[in-house]
């Protein structure tokens, strides 16, 4: 197993969900300094007010990623096309490790032919900043975060390239940020009804007549006092 | 999920359900882990499912 990506419980408090970066507080990018796999330096300052990133940006897209992340591959096959599509016209996208060493993210590069900036964040205030959910985040010439989502499915780039072009064009940015949901104490858990991993039986974890009830591939019913569940990647 | 396998031996018999929902672009790879780490609570497959793409990420 690489990694889950969201615990669930119902009946106790055994787990913690991680939040997505527009919940964490930070609504602008801070100055950082970190180096990116290709050896160049990959830093951000503020000049009277202006966010620099190795020069002038008026739209910079940060992508936080895990190197055994399948998402996170599929999105940055996206960002190779869009980074070619928009680094000419003045946008910056770069892909932020936040966990994984120099030779993981190198192989990823190599992999995946990928020649927009990689950047080693693994540890750095950045990565602690933003990085929960494998989160992208789309800040303006000025650092303020104009768009932020955790995750990844096929057709999101088509959001990222129109805010990008909408900041690079003075424009107003329309795409309302993506968040993916988590549960809240007091919430009522959510039906499962999915096949089976293991033989493609229906299964399903439900709450019936206020009990958790889990039936499982032969049709047999329990109530559980409480359950732990989560999203997982191999 | 090996974490959790501890979690389902202890405290299954109390009242406890461990279950997994999988987001494996491979199925078949993941069935094979499970088995191969003797994983034994419930693990749906979420690929692709609405409830994949409301609450998981990653």
């Amino acid at each position: 197993m690489k990694r889950f990506n969201l615990a669930w419980l119902a009946g106790a408090v055994l787990a913690a969900c991680p939040a997505g970066a527009q919940e964490q507080g930070e609504k602008k990018l801070p100055e950082f300094s970190l180096k990116a796999a290709n050896g160049d330096a990959f830093s951000a300052k503020y000049e009277g007010g202006e966010l620099s990133v190795g020069r002038k940006v008026k739209a910079v897209l940060l992508h936080f990623f895990q190197p055994d992340c399948n998402a996170c591959m599929v999105e940055m096959k996206a960002l190779e096309g869009l980074s070619k599509e928009l680094s000419p016209k003045g946008a910056l996208i770069a892909s932020v490790a936040h966990r994984g060493d120099e030779a993981a993210v190198k192989a990823v590069a190599e992999k995946h032919k990928l020649s927009y900036p990689l950047v080693l964040g693994q540890g750095s205030d950045l990565a602690k900043a933003f990085s929960r959910g494998d989160a992208t985040v789309i800040v303006d010439g000025k650092g303020a975060v104009r768009y932020s989502q955790v995750g990844f499915k096929e057709g999101d780039e088509k959001t990222f390239r129109e805010t990008l072009e909408n900041l690079l064009a003075d424009k107003a940015v329309t795409a309302e940020t993506n968040e993916r949901r988590r549960l809240t104490v007091g919430e009522t858990f959510p039906a499962v009804k999915l096949p089976s991993l293991m033989n493609g039986k229906p299964m399903s974890m439900t709450v019936e007549g206020g009990k958790l009830t889990y039936r499982d591939e032969s049709g047999k019913e329990v109530h559980p006092k409480a359950a732990v569940g989560f999203f997982s990647r191999y | 999920m090996g974490h959790l396998q501890r979690f389902h031996e202890k405290y299954g018999k109390d009242g406890l359900l461990v279950f997994a929902i999988a987001m494996q672009d491979e199925p078949e790879e993941a069935r094979k882990t499970t088995k191969e780490k003797g994983w034994n609570y419930p693990v749906f497959n979420g690929l692709r499912s609405a409830l994949g793409e409301k609450f998981a990420y990653g």
